[in-house]
C-alpha cells in the first residue's frame, strides 16, 4: 500500500515538474516566436505556393465580355 | 473530412478557394427566385443572364449591396448552395474564411458569419478585403515597408497601407463599379430620354467607359426604351459623354485614395514613391483609372497581375496557413 502511494506521489511530482518546466518560457518569447511565424507565413516564398500551384477557373468577367452584344 | 474554404463574397462576383485545390468557383453573386414560392431557380451565371429579363413570378437579385448583406435569408441560401456545389455536405463542415469590406458594421459582420454558419460552416472567420488583396497580389507585406493597395469592387472601394503584416492606414467608401453603371443609366435616361437596363449599362462601361482620355476611343450604339413614346430607340454615345457621366463616382474613388495617403505615416511616403500603389478588383480595370489616380496623387499606380482573383487568393493563403495567420482575422488581433 505504501509503495502504491509512493508511486502515485512520484508520478504527480514528475507531471507537475514537467508542466512547470514547459510554462517557464517567458510569455514575451512566445509572442516573438508567434509574430515571426506570422511574418514567415506571409513571406513571398510561402505565398508563391498558394498563388502559383493551383489553377484558376475562368473568370466570370471574361465570360461576360464574350457575351457582350456590342452595346 | 471537409476541405476548408476561403470565400470572396463580393457584391459583383463570388469566388471560392478550396484548401489544397485552389480556386474552384468563380461566378456572379446573383440568385434567381420564384417570387411566389421562394424557391431558388438559378444561381451564378445562369441567374446573371436572367437580370432584367424575367417574367413576373421570377426575380433575379444580388443579395449584397455595398459589400453588405441586404437580404439575410437569400444570402444564407446562396452560401448554402455554393458550399453544396463545392462538395460540402451535412456531415462535412469546413472552416471558412470570408473576405468582407473593412467598413462593414458589427451587425453586418455578424450577419455574414451567421449566414455562413447556418449554411454549413463549422467556423467562420472574416478578413478585410484590402488585406487579403495585398496577400494575394504578392506585395512584400512581411517587410517593414509601406505597401499600398487599392481594391475597387462592385460596391466598395478600399485603399489600405500595409506594413509588417498589419494595416497601417485604411480608407473605404461605399462606392464601386455598380455606382458607375448606375451613373451611366441615369445619364442616358436624363440626356437621351431612354431607359436602359443594368446589364446594358455595364456593357457600355466595358465597351467605351474610361476615367481619363485614352488613345483608341470609339463610339457605341445603345438601344433602350424611349421614355416618351415607349418604343425601342437607338442612340450613339461617345466616350467623352461616359467620362462626364461617371466623373462624380470616379472622383469619390480618387479622393478616398488621396485621404488614405494623407493618413499614412510620413516615414512610408518614400516607399509609395518608389514602390507605387497596386490596383486590384474588377473596378480597377476601368480604362484610364490608373492614369487618373497617378495624375492626381503623383504616385505611380500598377495593376496587380490577377486583379479579379487577388482577394480570394489572399484569403486562400490564410486558410492554407490557418494557425500561423490567425491574427489576420477580424476580431482576432491582439
Amino acid at each position: 500500500m505504501v509503495y502504491v502511494l509512493l508511486a502515485v506521489v512520484i508520478v504527480c511530482v514528475v507531471v507537475f515538474a514537467a508542466l512547470a518546466t514547459s510554462r517557464r518560457t517567458p510569455a514575451s518569447n512566445d509572442s516573438v516566436a508567434d509574430f515571426q511565424r506570422h511574418l514567415s507565413a506571409l513571406s513571398p516564398e510561402a505565398r508563391r505556393h498558394t498563388v502559383e500551384n493551383y489553377p484558376v477557373v475562368t473568370s466570370s468577367t471574361e465570360e461576360t465580355e464574350e457575351l457582350d452584344d456590342g452595346a | 473530412m471537409a476541405r476548408d474554404l476561403a470565400i470572396d463574397l463580393g457584391t459583383a462576383n463570388t469566388l471560392v478557394y478550396m484548401k489544397g485545390r485552389g480556386i474552384v468557383l468563380n461566378e456572379p453573386s446573383v440568385i434567381a427566385l420564384n417570387r411566389q414560392t421562394g424557391e431558388v431557380l438559378a444561381t451564378g451565371h445562369e441567374a446573371w443572364h436572367m437580370i432584367g429579363r424575367t417574367p413576373g413570378y421570377i426575380v433575379a437579385v444580388r443579395p449584397l449591396r455595398g459589400g453588405a448583406i441586404t437580404d439575410f435569408d437569400v444570402t444564407e441560401r446562396m452560401i448554402r448552395l455554393l458550399l453544396q456545389r463545392v462538395g460540402v455536405s451535412r456531415f462535412t463542415r469546413p472552416k471558412v474564411v470570408i473576405c468582407v469590406p473593412s467598413a462593414i458594421t458589427e451587425v453586418e459582420r455578424r450577419a455574414v458569419t451567421d449566414a455562413a454558419r447556418r449554411a454549413g460552416a463549422a467556423d467562420a472567420q472574416l478578413i478585410e478585403q484590402p488585406m487579403a488583396a495585398a496577400i494575394g497580389a504578392q506585395l512584400p507585406i512581411d517587410e517593414p515597408v509601406g505597401n499600398m493597395v487599392i481594391d475597387i469592387g462592385g460596391g466598395t472601394s478600399e485603399t489600405a497601407v500595409i506594413s509588417l503584416g498589419g494595416i497601417v492606414a485604411l480608407e473605404a467608401v461605399r462606392v464601386g463599379s455598380f455606382d458607375i453603371d448606375n451613373a451611366i443609366q441615369n445619364y442616358v435616361r436624363r440626356e437621351h430620354g431612354i431607359a436602359i437596363g443594368e446589364r446594358t449599362a455595364e456593357e457600355i462601361k466595358v465597351a467605351i467607359g474610361s476615367a481619363a482620355q485614352t488613345p483608341d476611343e470609339v463610339e457605341a450604339e445603345v438601344s433602350g426604351r424611349d421614355l416618351m413614346m415607349g418604343l425601342p430607340k437607338t442612340v450613339v454615345l461617345t466616350p467623352e459623354e461616359i467620362r462626364y457621366a461617371i466623373d462624380d463616382v470616379v472622383s469619390q474613388i480618387v479622393q478616398s485614395v488621396v485621404r488614405c495617403l494623407a493618413k499614412a505615416p510620413a516615414e512610408l511616403a518614400q516607399d509609395f514613391l518608389t514602390r507605387g500603389m497596386y490596383l486590384v478588383g474588377g473596378g480597377g480595370l476601368l480604362r484610364g483609372l490608373a492614369e487618373r489616380i497617378e495624375t492626381e496623387t503623383q504616385v505611380p499606380v500598377r495593376m496587380s497581375q490577377m486583379p479579379l482573383e487577388a482577394v480570394v487568393l489572399g484569403a486562400g493563403h490564410c486558410i492554407e496557413n490557418y494557425d500561423a495567420l490567425k491574427r489576420m482575422f477580424m476580431g482576432q488581433r491582439r
